[in-house]
């Protein structure tokens, strides 16, 4: 708090432009990214999950306990960029650790390297979030959350959510990245 | 005893090494570990111990370091002391006592060389000085600077071909700091990332920032030595902070040089844009569609493109940076403003679409296309140019010919109501030269012989349209007073200026700047308010132009200004051949004016180098005559003389020419002939007067009186000889037969006939002188043939028909001995002439004296005489006498005579009636 205090925005209106910019990007980027592995992690888990409509229904796992980004768009809306933000930043720590842990049970070598890629990215867009709030006067709170054992179709769901989340997160975090920068250039 | 001996062994040993490491420094690591280990046997008993005991010290800085005293109580602080290297005792302010037992000291690292530092004791006791090597020990001072720091990091990573990759970041980096030659630093490339974005200095640098990542990814290079390295990137991390920086190490430790934070995208160069196209189109003939493809998608970076065209040709490029809509990349441009029916080369690259991101790429390939032909929309640059009285129409294309032109139209108008008009197909070239280096065509040769003038008109027609007309009169002559005035050329970088002074009166329209040289013509054209250009066309240096500014008045040329002058002169490619017109004291030399290709520059003088025998003398004469006098020359003397031509820029030589001055002047030629001539007139005076007064004199002398035989009265002066000239014929016939009786067949008779007698002796006298001559004379000579042969009278008869008067003295042959093969009847002298012989006619009892002798002498000296040499001898003695000895040689000369003779033919021996000679045969000398 003590460091937003000496923030001020008009000064650094450039430069917190600039970094949402390249946020965006980054989202961007890593919306695109997760894409691919998307089809490459479901190849991976096989039949069903690599089927066409096949959507199992959501686990209430404790990597899952963030809001779904499947909101109303109006109420998304409704929030104040602070909150937005702050939703962005607890949903990407959530996901991030749970696709790292993805990463870790995954035995495809060249899968596990892009998981742990896309972790890097994903822990870049994390840290960008939480340094635009800082920027912008937020606080940003930061939770860890304990994963509990599960069996292996259980985990497979959770990995096929996490992504499936991820992907919505990512997608509407964009727009947010993009509405941001337009109101701080208007 | 032997302890303290072995001790001292030791200390003399290690002064010896340290002495010899003092002088010596090059083999310092050998001396040093030698020392070392001396040392290191020394710790087990040395009461003083160094901390540190071994040290890298930083160049600059100040080393502190302390001895101890151990295990005994010998000596104190006070009683220690420190040396650098063996000798150099370190002043007491650089000490700190610590205690009553350890001494500090602190020097400053100023020298590049690295030194020994001794603590000892100074103690004048007993013990100290027995155990002098266990009071004392030292350290080796290893001096370095600190590693070098990396600044200016610059780094770059190139994209893979045809991937979203960039597997490499390679950086470079400069250094500061000095470094020993024994050390190095060694770099290495440290890249970090993701890093927080944000560019506030509290955050950069803060701790907390670096808490916002929770895991970083770290790449490094391997360590170098030098100022460029890279990493490899499993993932190139697009979108994400990096942070890169370089820790140079050494053994003085590790710095870290300044860290460079920026996204990943400002270090990326992308490939070439790809599959460039240039689509035309037939309906917009300024105007060029160009598209291509980025080399990597957007979603990795968002680029933005730049093109660059020129025509073909001219490698002026024009930069066009392509707009980016916000939502899409662009990638299609139209080229506009263009120039119908010409080349361009096209190509595009591109860079990240943030400023100051990413690198532009490489150009993509040329890609040459050429817009669509339109009318040309300027008009021909007409000119004229007079040669021969006749004009020549030429022409440039059009500024704006907008494709190739294939023809002119010309309109020729002599007077209002004649004129004609003609289309003139040509080739144009359609290529790309400027309006100034554009080719001149001739379009035409007129003869204006009988016309004052003419107005041209001419127009370019290409394959769309015809362009406008280039109209001009063209005078049979430049009518009008110069109205130009105070034109001046001159040239200043590399180009040429022409300047002058508008005139007041006439209306200028605009002005011809026309250059020639060596028949090629150029021109520019120049509005009516220019008073100063620089010529546009490629001029060349040393080349003579005729510059010329024509003022033009509505399209009629008037009378222009003219001025020759050259883009740089320099020296002439050669000199003048000489020619020469020696005289005596003078020489007339003349030359030809040096090619005006070869000249270079205007001649600003001649140089006559003439020389004599190494003496080099000179005259510079003026450039303007051809000709000169050499005066002082000195007579009948050879000269070689050349000629330089100069010019503001050198000297030309040229071939070298040789003249003799003449060996007389005229004027002494003409006194010799003078005195010649009046000389030989005195003399054919004298001589003429000479011979008129001494006539009688020089005819007695050179014109003897000789008596007229026909007026003799010899013939009738003695009564006793009255057939005198009739005899001789008569007595040959008997001589003959005198000689046959010679041969010891005497006649009887023949002593009766005294008439005859003095003329047979005179005969025979002359063939014993012929055989003893000629000794194998008898076979051929029709006289011996006669003596040897019966026939010897009919023979006779025909040889006698020239009667002999005298006799013939032929001594030369005789006394060589040697006989010819056969007779050599030229050896005769004898007279034809009819006149009586005086001599015979006043002794005629000598010559029947001697007759006589002959008759009787012969047989016997073929006995008297049998040895050959004798013989030969006595021929000789026989000649030396003379006369005197008359009487017994010719039966001798006439013996030898007949040997030879029948040695040669043994037949006539046989047959000869003379076979007593045989016997003779076998002692005669082989001929």
């Amino acid at each position: 708090a003590s460091l937003a205090a000496a923030v001020d925005p008009s000064n650094n209106l450039a430069s917190e432009r600039s970094s949402i910019e390249s946020t965006y990007e980054l989202t961007k980027y890593l919306e695109y990214q997760l894409k691919e592995i998307k089809d490459v992690y479901l190849t991976y888990l096989g039949p069903p999950f690599n089927e066409k409509d096949f959507s199992p229904p959501r686990p209430n796992s404790t990597a899952l306990t963030l809001p779904s980004a499947a909101t109303r768009l109006e109420l998304w809306h409704g929030l104040e960029n602070q909150a937005r933000l702050a939703q962005n930043q607890r949903a990407y720590s959530i996901l991030l650790a749970a696709v790292r842990e993805l990463a870790r049970s995954t035995l495809c070598p060249s899968l596990k390297t892009s998981l742990l890629h896309f972790c890097t990215g994903l822990d870049g867009l994390l840290g960008s979030i939480s340094a635009l709030m800082n920027s912008l006067g937020y606080s940003s709170p930061l939770q860890a959350a304990a994963r509990p054992t599960m069996n292996d179709f259980a985990r497979k769901v959770e990995g096929f959510w996490i992504l499936r989340e991820l992907q919505s997160w990512l997608w509407r975090s964009a727009k947010d990245f993009n509405r941001l920068k337009k109101r701080l250039r208007g | 005893m032997s302890s303290m001996l072995l001790q001292l062994f030791r200390l003399s040993f290690i002064a010896s090494v340290l002495h010899a490491e003092h002088e010596k420094t090059s083999d310092l690591s050998v001396v040093q570990q030698t020392v070392m280990d001396t040392f290191h046997m020394e710790e087990y008993g040395s009461y003083l111990v160094i901390a540190p005991q071994s040290s890298v010290v930083e160049i600059g800085t100040n080393f502190t370091a302390t001895c101890v005293i151990t295990n005994t109580d010998e000596v104190t602080a006070d009683d220690l002391y420190w040396n650098r290297s063996l000798s150099s005792v370190v002043p007491k302010e650089y000490y700190t006592k610590i205690n009553v037992s350890a001494l500090a000291v602190t020097i400053p690292i100023t020298s590049r060389e690295s030194e020994w530092l001794f603590c000892l004791a100074n103690k004048k006791s007993a013990f100290v000085l027995l155990n002098k090597s266990k009071f004392m020990n030292g350290i080796w001072l290893k001096k370095r600077y600190p590693p070098k720091r990396a600044t200016n990091i610059s780094c770059v990573a190139e994209q893979k071909e045809n991937e979203p990759s960039f597997p490499v970041l390679s950086c470079t980096w400069e250094t500061v700091g000095h470094q020993t030659k024994d050390e190095q630093t060694t770099y290495t490339l440290m890249v970090e990332f993701p890093f927080p974005r944000l560019n506030r200095a509290d955050c950069i640098t803060g701790v907390f920032c670096k808490g916002i990542i929770n895991r970083t990814e770290t790449y490094t290079s391997s360590p170098t030595p030098h100022n460029k390295a890279s990493v490899s990137f499993g993932s190139f991390p697009h979108h994400m902070n990096l942070d890169i920086w370089v820790v140079s190490q050494s053994s003085l430790g590790k710095i870290e040089s300044e860290h460079l934070r920026q996204d990943a995208h400002y270090f990326v160069k992308t490939s070439a844009p790809s599959n460039v196209k240039v689509i035309v189109e037939q309906s917009f003939p300024t105007s060029l569609l160009v598209k291509w493809q980025h080399p990597i998608d957007q979603v990795y970076i968002k680029l933005t493109s730049q093109i660059r065209f020129c025509q073909d040709g001219s490698l002026d490029w024009r930069y066009v940076d392509v707009p980016n809509a916000d939502t899409s990349v662009q990638t299609s441009f139209r080229l506009q403003d263009l120039q119908p029916g010409k080349d361009y080369v096209i190509q595009v690259r591109c860079k990240n679409v943030r400023r100051n991101r990413g690198y532009w790429s490489d150009w993509s390939d040329s890609v040459t296309e050429k817009t669509p032909e339109d009318r040309p929309t300027s008009k021909p640059d007409l000119w004229w140019k007079s040669e021969n009285g006749e004009a020549q129409l030429i022409c440039k294309e059009p500024k704006f010919s907008n494709g190739r032109i294939t023809a002119y139209s010309i309109k020729l108008r002599y007077t209002k109501k004649e004129g004609e008009q003609e289309i003139i197909p040509v080739n144009g070239s359609g290529t790309q030269q400027s309006v100034d280096q554009k080719p001149v065509t001739l379009l035409k040769r007129i003869s204006l012989a009988d016309k004052p003038s003419v107005r041209v008109c001419v127009a370019a027609i290409n394959s769309v349209g015809t362009s406008p007309e280039a109209c001009l009169h063209i005078p049979a002559k430049p009518s009008g007073t110069q109205t130009v005035e105070g034109m001046n050329v001159s040239t200043l970088d590399g180009q040429m200026f022409v300047e002058w002074k508008q005139p007041n009166s006439a209306a200028v329209t605009e002005y011809v700047i026309e250059w020639m040289s060596n028949g090629k013509i150029d021109w520019q054209r120049e509005r009516n308010s220019t008073n100063k250009t620089a010529i546009k066309g490629k001029l060349q240096p040393y080349v003579c132009y005729n510059v010329s500014v024509y003022p033009i008045q509505s399209g009629f040329i008037r009378k222009p200004a003219r001025l020759e002058a050259y883009l740089k002169q320099g020296a002439p490619s050669e000199g003048p051949s000489t020619q020469s017109n020696p005289a005596y004291y003078s020489a007339e030399l003349w030359w030809n004016p040096i090619p005006l290709d070869k000249r270079r520059g205007f001649i600003t003088n001649y140089t006559i180098f003439y020389q004599k025998d190494h003496q080099l003398k000179n005259i510079t004469v003026p450039g303007n005559i051809t000709s000169y006098d050499l005066t002082n020359l000195s007579g009948n003397t050879k000269y070689d003389v050349w000629i330089t031509a100069s010019t503001i820029a050198g000297s030309g030589k040229g071939i070298s020419h040789s003249f003799t001055t003449l060996k007389y002047a005229p004027e002494m030629v003409a006194g010799v002939v003078v005195g010649v001539s009046l000389g030989f007139l005195f003399f054919v005076l004298m001589t003429t007067l000479l011979c008129f007064y001494k006539k009688e004199v020089i005819k007695k002398n050179l014109w003897p009186q000789i008596p007229n035989p026909g007026e003799s009265t010899i013939g009738n002066w003695s009564p006793d000889y009255p057939s005198k000239v009739e005899t001789p014929k008569e007595n040959c016939v008997t001589g003959v037969c005198v000689l046959n009786v010679g041969v010891c067949e005497v006649t009887p008779g023949f002593e009766e006939d005294k008439t005859s007698l003095s003329l047979k002796k005179d005969k025979y006298l002359s063939e014993e002188h012929s055989s003893g001559i000629f000794g194998s004379s008898c076979m051929s000579s029709p006289r011996q043939s006669v003596s040897d042969s019966d026939e010897g009278p009919d023979l006779a008869d025909s040889t006698a028909s020239t009667v002999q008067y005298s006799s013939v003295v032929a001594s030369s042959g005789y006394k060589g001995q040697n006989p010819a093969p056969q007779p050599q009847h030229s050896i005769f002298s004898r007279s034809e002439s009819t006149q009586p012989l005086l001599d015979s006619e006043e002794h005629p009892d000598i010559v029947q004296e001697g007759s006589r002798q002959v008759q009787c002498s012969p047989r016997e000296s073929l006995f008297t005489h049998g040895a050959e040499n004798q013989n030969t001898i006595e021929s000789d003695n026989c000649r030396l006498l003379g006369m005197e000895q008359h009487d017994f040689c010719p039966l001798k000369e006439e013996a030898e005579q007949t040997t030879e003779s029948d040695s040669q033919s043994a037949d006539a021996e046989s047959a000869s009636p003379l076979s007593s000679y045989m016997p003779q045969l076998g002692g005669y000398r082989p001929q």
